[in-house]
């Protein structure tokens, strides 16, 4: 189902574009190990179309942690916060643009927030210090999250010269993202970034 | 060293007390040291933990207040939304809440967000600090100020500051902590930034150490688990404790300063006691050491005392007091030196008395010599020795012990007859007695009378012995020149009187002569023999019947080569008791039978007489060889014996002479008259010839008597059928008053002195060409 999707983008992007190719980029730590919740974008120049993606905007409280851990978000649209606990949350956001405060007062408590702006939003909760989340908001079609294997892979990303950034909530670099600049061919390309990530990660 | 034991006692001990004294002192010294060191550590120590229990008290206080603020939900919003007046009025808000010195929020990016002075510093260090720990807690460093600081973290959710709250240190907090200590303490803080020195951070004055901070840190030295600094400067120790500093490149260390002086001033007290103890204890170990040596050394000194006194021969006598060792040793030395006494006074009298009779031996009689020579006159003191006759007859019959008494039994008797003489023993059979007479008269007459009242019989239990004393007397200032002492001139006397038959006799010089120079006569005698210095000289014998020389008397003469003419009578008594007599006869005879061969080659033949002693007479062997010789050469020899020559063995000499006779040998009894002139023997002997003794000869011109005695002789000996011979003729007169009496032959210097053999052959010559030789004599 979920290949039909992707395949089915693919050709809307093969539509759009002359030309379209996969990037997949391997995310590792310094040491090698293949660093999870990195997130690949690419700009989205002139004529990219509205991003969607196709993983639900949502970030549940389950067992007084966040879900998914890291979530990519086109900018705009509104994310589902269910506390699937049995006791309350205070999911707050203190970040630029993103600022909101939500008070999930029990179990199926779903309610949404709109993240209007292009960054990170991080997510705590004021009466569990340890739940901490992130919300990638982008702008852009061509994002990818890197999976336990560290691989993200971006679908139908336009050929040619490109900028390739990865961010993680705990990256050592300012803004916690890198940059590269990278070649998108037909077909697969593949790209390894390393990523230094702070301590506090490390678990 | 010490000329006193005492003092060397006291000394000694002295010294030693004052060397434990010094020990003790030295031990309580270092026991109090280490026991106020340990004081100090364990106040230290406590002071330590309370220090610690405040430190971690105030952080964990300010920890928590920090904390808080950093989990306030709108103050997470004002630092997330960089509200600063917000966050400013909420760090102010704390502060005075709470009393702190300082808050001040860390942005990552290092910026300072401070109610103090600190706002819009960037400090990086402090970044680093609470990135490596977001909840750090130690001393930090503000401006050149300490403080006591934590920090807490932030998050909203991610990290986006710290909050630091701080106290000030090194002012109050020290002040708080030295007055919770239960010794006098000072607190100090030190803080090392980086390469920096140590620095004192203290902020208070009048508590300072002027030593340097790395000066101090170089003296630290562990001492069991503290970490401590002598302070001599201050007169202090200190204990260190470090901090924590609040993150890396700061070293905080809190020095606890203990004050020895008081510590001190406790121990000098304690000290001075110890000495004051301590020379009393001398005092009274000086004084009683001294007394107790005293009591020691006193009698020791007093038996060194009797002990030099012992040796000077004294008897000593040590007091003896109390029970103790020395005491023993006096009361044994006493014994020991009435011992000595005894002993000696034994030995004296061993030493002067005779073992068998207890009567005074020699060497008593001779120091009452000595003591009667101070007295009196040597010429009037006399040694008298009485000697018991037979009496080695005697002891062979009755035994030693009864000899003894016997000797002790006549000793007695003298005593009696000598009041106030000391009689002793000499030898076995002699008693001496010396004493003082007015003169020798006086003297013979008292031992005459001695030895006349003592010659009574003993009697000894059943026994009854006859006593025969013969007496030796001599002078004390007489004939020192003998080399013998006194009572051995006496015993001489005693030999004298024996030899002579007579029961007393002085000591006769004459007749003793030199006997030690006849002990070597003998050797150069036998000597002289071998090298022809002897000879012999004839005396001419005048035949008054035919008015010839018919015969010679031989007698024997040495020229010794140094001593020239050496007389007969000074060696041939003595050859007669050395048994020399034998060989010097046997040469003589020789020599008689070859001068008689020369006479007779001159054409004189003559009978030659000989001397032969009594001694030989009775010897079979000097009668062979005599009779061989005599043989051999046909010789006519005549022997001239004395009648006492017979005593001892008459069977045997009369055997002898008889043996002579037989051979042709003429026997003539010589010296007649002089000794015991016997009757009994005169008929024995089957002699020819009597030789009377030249005094009666002599002596005849001056009284009847001897003529009477001569002519009476004359007359005997023709009635026994011998022939008479008169020695000593020495006049005229005397040799025509002998031819009217009878006598047959004259000898003396009228008719010639005795020749050498060549003088003999020209007095013949010259005889044979006149005549008549008796008229013409001379």
């Amino acid at each position: 189902m979920l290949r039909t999707f992707i395949l089915l983008c693919s050709v809307i992007s093969l539509s759009a574009q002359a030309w379209a190719g996969d990037l997949i980029v391997k995310v590792t730590t310094p040491d090698g190990k293949p660093l999870a919740d990195a997130v690949v974008t690419l700009p989205a120049g002139p004529g990219a179309p509205k991003p969607s993606f196709p993983w639900k905007l949502e970030v549940a409280q389950r067992g007084k942690q966040f879900e998914p851990f890291v979530l990519i978000a086109p900018v705009g649209a509104s994310v589902v916060f269910p506390n699937l606990d049995k006791f309350r949350h205070h999911v707050y956001s203190f970040s630029k643009g993103n600022k909101f405060e939500l008070e999930l007062f029990g179990r199926e408590d779903k309610r949404s927030v709109p993240f209007k702006a292009v960054g990170v939003a991080a997510l705590g909760c004021n009466i569990h210090d340890q739940m901490v989340a992130f919300i990638r908001v982008v702008d852009t079609p061509w994002a990818a999250k890197s999976n336990e294997a560290g691989e993200a892979q971006v679908t139908g990303a336009p050929d040619g010269k490109t900028k390739v950034t990865v961010w993680h909530p705990y990256a050592k670099a300012k803004d916690q993202m890198v940059a590269v600049d990278a070649v998108i061919a037909a077909g697969v390309t593949k790209l390894t970034v390393v990523l230094d990530v702070s301590a506090q990660h490390a678990d | 060293m010490f000329k006193r034991l005492s003092t060397e006692l006291t000394l000694i001990y002295a010294a030693l007390f004052g060397a434990v004294m010094i020990l003790i002192a030295g031990a309580v010294w270092l026991a109090v040291e280490d026991n106020s060191r340990q004081a100090v550590r364990a106040e230290m120590s406590a002071s330590s933990a309370v220090f610690d229990r405040l430190w971690k008290l105030r952080a964990d206080q300010l920890s928590q207040t920090a904390d808080l603020l950093a989990r306030d939900f709108g103050f997470r919003e004002a630092v997330a939304t960089g509200d600063q007046d917000t966050m400013l009025s909420a760090l102010d808000n704390i502060q005075s809440r709470i009393g702190i010195d300082t808050a001040m929020i860390v942005l990552p990016d290092g910026k300072i967000l401070s109610t103090g002075t600190e706002t819009g510093i960037t400090n990086p260090a402090l970044v680093t600090a609470v990135e490596a720990n977001p909840e750090a807690s130690g001393v930090l460093m503000l401006q050149g100020a300490p403080y006591q600081a934590v920090a807490a973290p932030v998050n909203a959710p991610t990290l986006i500051g710290w909050v630091i709250f701080g106290k000030k240190l090194g002012g109050g907090d020290l002040g708080e902590l030295e007055s919770l200590s239960a010794i006098p303490l000072t607190a100090h803080l030190y803080i090392k930034e980086g390469e920096q020195p140590w620095k004192s951070a203290d902020t208070r004055e009048t508590k300072g150490i002027t030593v340097s901070g790395d000066e101090l840190a170089s003296r630290a030295f562990q001492d069991k688990d503290a970490l401590l600094i002598n302070i001599p400067e201050n007169n202090s120790i200190a204990g260190v404790k470090s901090l924590q500093g609040f993150g890396a490149g700061v070293t905080p260390a809190l020095l606890l300063e203990y004050s020895l002086t008081v510590n001190q001033a406790s121990h000098r007290q304690m000290l001075a006691t110890i000495l004051g103890i301590g020379l009393a204890g001398l005092l009274a170990l000086v004084i009683g050491s001294w007394f107790v040596s005293g009591r020691v050394t006193g009698p020791i000194s007093g038996l060194r005392a009797a002990a030099s006194q012992l040796t000077r021969g004294e008897v000593a006598d040590v007091r003896v007091v109390g029970r103790n060792e020395i005491a023993e040793l006096a009361s044994n030395f006493n014994t020991m030196s009435q011992e000595i006494a005894a002993r000696e006074k034994r030995i004296i009298h061993l030493a002067e008395h005779d073992q068998e009779t207890g009567l005074p031996n020699v060497r008593a009689l001779n120091e009452r010599l000595a003591v009667m020579r101070q007295q009196n006159d040597p010429a009037m003191i006399f040694g008298a020795v009485l000697g018991v006759n037979r009496f080695d007859q005697v002891r062979a019959a009755i035994g030693h012990t009864l000899s003894a008494r016997l000797i002790e039994e006549i000793a007695s008797r003298i005593s009696t007859q000598l009041d106030g003489v000391l009689v002793g023993r000499t030898t076995t059979d002699t008693i001496a007695a010396i004493f003082v007479a007015e003169s020798e008269d006086e003297a013979m007459r008292t031992v005459a009378a001695v030895i006349e009242l003592t010659s009574q019989p003993v009697r000894l239990g059943t026994d009854r012995i006859d006593v025969l004393l013969t007496g030796g007397l001599a002078r004390d200032a007489d004939d020192a020149d003998t080399r013998l002492s006194l009572l051995e001139r006496a015993e001489v006397a005693v030999e004298q009187a024996r030899t002579r038959r007579v029961p007393l006799a002085g000591f006769d010089r004459k007749a003793y002569g030199d006997p030690s120079a006849a002990l070597s006569l003998m050797g150069s005698m036998i000597q002289g023999l071998d090298r022809g210095e002897f000879f012999l000289a004839h005396q001419p014998k005048f035949h008054l019947r035919t008015g010839t020389i018919a015969s010679a008397e031989a007698l024997l003469r040495w020229r010794h080569p140094t001593r020239n003419m050496i007389p007969p009578d000074s060696f041939i008594g003595m050859a007669e008791e050395t048994g020399h007599i034998r060989p010097l006869t046997d040469w003589v005879i020789d020599r008689a039978i070859a001068d008689q061969r020369a006479m007779r080659a001159a054409g004189h033949d003559l009978e030659i007489s000989v001397n032969v002693s009594g001694r030989l007479i009775a010897n079979e062997q000097f009668a062979d060889r005599a009779l061989r010789q005599i043989r051999r050469a046909d010789a006519r020899l005549c022997f001239e014996i004395t009648e006492t020559a017979i005593i001892d063995n008459p069977k045997l000499a009369l055997n002898v002479m008889a043996e002579l006779r037989a051979a042709n040998v003429g026997i003539s009894i010589d010296d007649y008259g002089s000794g015991l002139s016997s009757l009994s023997y005169l008929r024995a002997i089957p002699a020819q010839e009597l030789k009377i003794d030249k005094l009666f000869v002599q002596n005849m011109a001056h009284g009847n008597s001897d003529a009477l005695l001569v002519k009476s002789t004359i007359d005997l000996a023709h009635s026994l059928g011998m022939k008479i011979t008169a020695e000593g003729v020495e006049t005229a007169e005397t040799l025509a008053l002998l031819q009217t009496m009878g006598a047959d032959i004259a000898q003396g210097y009228y008719i010639a002195k005795p020749l050498p053999l060549a003088d003999f052959q020209a007095f013949m010559q010259q005889k044979a060409n006149t005549a008549p030789a008796h008229s013409r004599a001379r």
